[in-house]
């Protein structure tokens, strides 16, 4: 499995960052999946207090495919990913108005079940943030706190998640060492394998490779590029060069407005908008 | 110091050119006062090792008597009988005070304390934590003597009259599993002989409830600092992956669990060596009885008690190997603290 997912990475990454072989790799960015949405937002604004974060943003992201927010620092890309499992909650004084919806499920709703919400739309967050407990409990932990017993089937989900992280044969031997013992990278995957046995049906990545190097960042796009076949994923990053490499869709953040979005070749190569032109050329961010 | 400007002065030009004049009587002066000062702290240092050093050496030298002629077996008896000529001496029942009094002490004060902490760092709004911090680490700053006489004119009165009667009604017709027998012959059973006697308030829960007060400021203290430094990140990651506000909270208990040992653990120190508070309320009498409701005695409190009376060598004695056997149990209790909690800082330095 692992050999055409890198070349397809490779691939893509040349696809954008060079104009000839573009036509080849279309049906890489744009593959033949339902054209189902996964997440809707309607006129999604944020309120930090009184000052306002996020301004009416009306977004719809593919199910099944891999989306990233981009845009420079502070322009609310992180705050709206933080709506969409409600972790704003956490925050004092934060106010949502709008509509987000995840599979037609209104996240807002007042009979949502928080909970449940953020069982079935994992995160992934900026710094690898391991329990401390052992990999094995790491993993376990969301399969226990959501009830699941029994040694067996929490020793097989724990499996199956560690496998989808890729993290399985490197760590399998040792699975009873602390998850803070492993590298960087390894960390990461672990989290990832973690929010994965929850079993979610979307993923959200908060800068998932900003503290890592670029040999571990390799390999978490090479997981997204994998794991986006059977779950829908959603990545901010500062790294432009990352969205073209991971993503099939962008969306283009400034000042708390969605200024642009569209598939990530036509973001990065025609923009419809000069502001975004500006910045996936380096003008400013 | 009044001559200082003019001293420079005199003895300024007198430096030769070429090299840095070691004649400048202002600079020797100076360097005596480094001298003198540091001599001084050095001085203060000796001497506390020294005091601290002499206390132990008193207290050995001092139980000498009793440790070559009771030895072991001031372990194993439980009679204190300091008359001359007859005297016998077992600290064992004292023993058995501190042990009982610290265990009801931790019984109610570890969860009432690592409650107050959760509440102060995870529920209480800002304005909120502060004052609730402050007011209980103003127990602490209550001096056990008031302690003592608030628990003999209101508490031991409450207890006698209110809580332990409805003790007594709920435990006494109770007899799960018979644990031998009395002296008179009677059975004795489990949990009726731990209500034996009925209501008196001073006694045992007395001790343990009113040391139970008092170690509440350090563990929840500590205990709160410890859950303060659990990392916002695993914080975020439990709720991210739909854990409840208690889930997330027990893996912050978790994650501070060797802080909270320590915590408890310093609890425990100051309740084996607490002596004012403990023998105003507790009854002091020199028995062993599974019965809460029993008068007893601590280690601490017999030497406060029979210090003045400690009239011949053996007796006095026997008073120094007590104090040597509270030393020894308090230090191990306290070395014991401080190395969890020298390791939950060395945890957090290198995280």
């Amino acid at each position: 499995m692992a050999p055409p997912q890198v070349t397809d990475m490779v691939g893509r990454l040349h696809g954008h960052s060079l104009p000839a072989p573009a036509a080849k790799t279309i049906p890489i960015t744009a593959p033949a999946k339902p054209a189902a949405y996964a997440i809707e937002m309607e006129n999604l604004e944020v309120f930090y207090g009184k000052q306002r974060a996020v301004h009416g943003v009306n977004l719809r992201v593919r199910r099944n495919e891999v989306t990233a927010f981009i845009g420079p620092s502070g322009c609310g890309k992180t705050t709206i990913l933080r709506c969409l499992n409600r972790m704003n909650d956490l925050i004092p004084h934060c106010q949502v108005r709008g509509s987000i919806k995840i599979h037609g499920a209104d996240v807002y709703s007042r009979r949502t079940d928080v909970m449940e919400l953020r069982k079935r739309t994992g995160m992934v967050f900026q710094k690898a943030n391991p329990f401390p407990r052992s990999i094995f409990e790491n993993v376990a932990y969301p399969l226990r706190i959501h009830g699941v017993r029994g040694k067996h089937v929490l020793a097989a989900k724990v499996e199956q998640a560690l496998r989808a992280a890729g993290l399985w044969e490197e760590v399998k031997d040792r699975l009873h060492v602390s998850g803070a013992a492993l590298s960087g990278g390894q960390q990461q995957r672990l989290c990832i394998a973690r929010a994965l046995a929850a079993d979610p049906d979307v993923l959200l990545m908060d800068e998932p490779c900003s503290a890592l190097d670029p040999i571990a960042t390799k390999g978490i796009e090479a997981l997204i590029n994998q794991l986006c076949q059977t779950i829908t994923i959603v990545i901010v990053t500062h790294n432009m060069h990352q969205a073209v490499r991971v993503a099939h869709q962008t969306a283009f953040f400034y000042m708390g407005s969605l200024i642009e979005s569209g598939p990530t070749d036509k973001i990065f190569n025609t923009p419809d908008h000069p502001q975004t032109l500006a910045y996936v050329t380096g003008q400013f961010g | 110091m009044m001559g200082g400007p003019e001293a420079m002065n005199s003895t300024a030009p007198v430096q030769s050119a070429g090299h840095f004049g070691t004649g400048n009587r202002q600079n020797i002066r100076r360097r005596m006062l480094d001298t003198a000062t540091a001599g001084a702290a050095w001085g203060a240092v000796l001497l506390t090792l020294g005091i601290l050093l002499t206390i132990f050496v008193v207290l050995v030298h001092g139980s000498w008597m009793g440790l070559t002629q009771i030895g072991w077996r001031f372990f194993t008896s439980q009679a204190w009988n300091p008359v001359p000529g007859k005297d016998h001496y077992g600290v064992l029942a004292f023993l058995y005070g501190t042990g009982v009094t610290t265990f009801i002490a931790l019984l109610a004060g570890v969860p009432l304390s690592i409650g107050t902490a959760v509440f102060i760092v995870r529920i209480a709004p800002c304005w909120m934590a502060g004052p609730v911090s402050f007011l209980v680490e103003l127990l602490a700053a209550i001096p056990s003597v008031a302690y003592g006489l608030w628990g003999c004119f209101v508490m031991s009165p409450w207890l006698q009259n209110h809580v332990e009667p409805m003790i007594y009604a709920s435990l006494h017709p109770i007899r799960l599993i018979p644990v031998g027998q009395y002296p008179s012959g009677q059975k004795a059973y489990f949990p009726s002989n731990l209500v034996r006697g009925g209501p008196s308030g001073t006694d045992f829960l007395a001790g343990g409830l009113i040391l139970t007060i008092m170690i509440l400021p350090i563990i929840t203290a500590i205990t709160r600092d410890v859950l303060a430094q659990f990392p916002a990140e695993i914080e975020h990651g439990a709720y991210g992956l739909g854990a409840t506000w208690w889930q997330t909270t027990r893996l912050a208990l978790d994650y501070g669990r060797v802080g909270i040992c320590g915590a408890i653990l310093l609890g425990m120190g100051r309740a084996i060596g607490e002596t004012m508070a403990v023998i105003m309320v507790i009854g002091n009498t020199d028995r062993i009885s599974a019965s809460l409701f029993a008068g007893g005695q601590t280690m601490a409190g017999v030497l406060a008690n029979e210090f003045m009376e400690a009239d011949h060598p053996l007796y006095l004695s026997a008073m120094f190997y007590v104090a040597l056997v509270l030393m020894v149990s308090a230090l191990v209790t306290n070395l014991a603290a401080r190395g969890l909690l020298s390791r939950i800082r060395g945890n957090l330095t290198r995280a």
